[in-house]
């Protein structure tokens, strides 16, 4: 009986280990290509490199733009985290603790904003940074990704807010403290662990984003990672497996690698983020 | 303070003005930064789509020509629109019956094992958290006819017929767009239907084996209604990812060969960036809008009573 039912978790293991290269079989067979030439690429797509050159990688750093890449997706990301998180925690808290009357209204326009895709506001959105002067900024993303982000920020600080108990805020209230005393003494220092999961998911959702730069930032030279990618095979490196590959490699490792780190914060914060 | 008093009207509206000048700086300090990015660049250009949608304009002229509901008659005479809408069925079907099914069988799977769990999950989940645009790259790969896995795969068991463009060919564009599309996300259904498993009673497994339940029967009556709360959210969450979809079709087709991988979102795309009609664009937008909003008022009230 004990034998059959460790046969049993053998099999198990045996199954899930199956599943489990089956699903990083795409990921690893591109990131081999990285290392092969074109034609070791065509003549045997499956077997590994006869030589790892790892210089091809250090290649595709440079030809690719890389640098650059990664410099504007930092310098786009980082705002937009620090503007979605500081503002929807100071609307959330204006929300819940502030009295503020229409307060329900104020909450229903931000949660139009959780149900609706981007294509909705996509085509003016673009007049409108044309109009200002904003189309091949950084600082024109940031504020469409800000924008775009907010009401899952508003939405995910306030039902954090809204569990606190409201004795501890009415007790500082009546201590003669102000809102702002309030928010900054009692509120934030336990509002860490939800501002991180904000943090984490708008971070992800800003350095991945695709449409809004897409359409926003026409210059080659301001590209994001992501949008830098999609470029490598529209133009001269289309039949370039190996730049393609490695451009593959050099975008995802770093992402891969802080995910399988943190894997529980992320898939926590993953399934929260679902609703958007 | 003994001689503050309210007894004069003065000092009343005094008091009534200083509560409401209070208000108002409450309302700027607290929701003013956040309305000043999102009035300007998400609710001013969502109401501009709507009235955009009720114009025919070439994004570029000065003036807007008001043809009413033209834009959505068109819509329902476009065999293009046709075949977008089809194609975001194809992907709510499957999307719901793919990731879902794996989804479930693995995370029974991993429910009855202790070591190496967060291991395999964390493989599993990795496709969710890789971007979109790597996924289409990668995927494109596999399916290139020269270079491709999938191609040499047939190639080597003696079928070259079927070591084909997959991408390029009208019939099966979409199919494998929709595959690539099911592997970022059964990883997630997978770990939703994990966390739903961890709620399901044991001893009422152990009832069931006591009346003499098998294996396939104690997953169908007891396993299964209890993961019920699971399987709606992740029926809403694919509706509403498979309406959105475009991404991933963009980088790997663009909505092509001849606009047979279109979906809602790429082909309102091409309208207004590439063909030059956005007052139909915005229509599309608005038809689009209309579609994923039911789905997630739906999904956020679930939400909410789950919670």
């Amino acid at each position: 009986m004990i034998e059959r039912k460790q046969l049993n978790i053998l099999l198990l293991h045996v199954l899930l280990t199956f599943f489990a290269l089956a699903t990083l079989f795409p990921i690893l067979i591109i990131g081999l290509m990285a290392f092969k030439t074109n034609n070791e690429i065509f003549a045997a797509p499956l077997r590994p490199p006869d030589v790892w050159r790892f210089s091809q990688i250090a290649d595709a750093w440079v030809q690719g733009n890389f640098k650059t890449y990664y410099l504007n997706s930092i310098m786009v990301s980082v705002p937009t985290v620090l503007i979605v998180v500081s503002c929807s925690t100071l609307a959330a808290y204006g929300l819940v603790f502030a009295r503020l009357k229409g307060s329900r209204i104020m909450l229903g326009l931000f949660l139009l904003g959780l149900i609706m895709p981007l294509q909705a506001v996509v085509i003016p959105l673009f007049h409108l940074q044309v109009a200002l002067g904003l189309l091949n900024t950084h600082f024109g993303l940031v504020l469409a990704q800000a924008a775009v982000g907010m009401p899952f920020g508003v939405f995910l600080m306030r039902s954090f807010m809204s569990g606190l108990p409201r004795e501890i805020i009415e007790a500082a209230r009546i201590d003669g403290a102000t809102d702002v005393e309030i928010l900054r003494r009692v509120v934030l220092p336990i509002s860490t662990a939800p501002a991180m999961t904000l943090a984490t998911l708008q971070f992800m959702y800003s350095w991945n984003d695709f449409l809004l730069p897409l359409m926003l930032l026409q210059d080659p030279e301001m590209r994001t990672v992501t949008l830098g990618l999609f470029y490598l095979q529209g133009g001269t490196y289309t039949l370039n497996y190996t730049m393609i590959s490695a451009g593959v490699l050099i975008t995802s490792a770093p992402i891969m690698v802080v995910f399988f780190a943190l894997q529980r914060q992320f898939i926590a914060g993953a399934t929260i983020g679902a609703v958007k | 303070m003994q001689s503050k008093t309210y007894s004069s009207s003065k000092a009343f509206d005094e008091g009534r003005r200083k509560k409401a000048l209070a208000l108002i700086g409450r309302y700027a300090l607290f929701l003013g930064p956040a309305l000043l990015v999102y009035l300007p660049f998400l609710l001013y250009p969502l109401v501009q789509t709507f009235v955009l949608s009720f114009h025919e304009w070439n994004g570029v002229s000065e003036a807007k020509l008001f043809v009413g509901l033209d834009n959505f008659r068109r819509a329902f005479d476009d065999d293009i629109f046709r075949i977008s809408i089809t194609n975001n069925g194809i992907w709510v079907v499957a999307s719901i019956a793919l990731p879902m099914f794996f989804g479930l069988i693995l995370a029974v799977m991993l429910s009855k094992v202790q070591t190496g769990q967060r291991v395999y999950t964390g493989v599993f989940f990795a496709p969710v958290v890789i971007n979109l645009i790597v996924v289409g790259l990668v995927w494109g790969l596999i399916y290139n006819p020269l270079v491709g896995p999938l191609g040499q795969f047939f190639r080597a068991i003696g079928y070259p017929q079927l070591a084909q463009g997959w991408l390029g060919n009208t019939s099966t564009a979409t199919p494998a767009i929709v595959l690539a599309g099911n592997w970022t996300f059964f990883g997630f259904c997978t770990v939703i239907f994990l966390q739903g498993l961890r709620t399901v009673n044991p001893e009422q497994i152990e009832a069931a084996m006591m009346d003499g339940a098998g294996a396939v029967q104690r997953f169908r009556y007891v396993t299964v209604p209890a993961l019920s709360n699971q399987v709606t959210l992740l029926v809403v969450i694919s509706v509403i990812g498979s309406f959105k979809v475009f991404d991933i079709v963009y980088v790997m087709t663009k909505g092509g060969p001849s606009h047979a991988s279109e979906v809602i979102a790429t082909y309102m795309y091409w309208q207004s960036f590439e063909n030059g009609r956005q007052g139909y664009g915005a229509a599309l937008a608005v038809l689009l809008t209309l579609l994923v909003a039911g789905a997630s008022i739906a999904l956020v009230s679930l939400r909410e009573r789950q919670n």
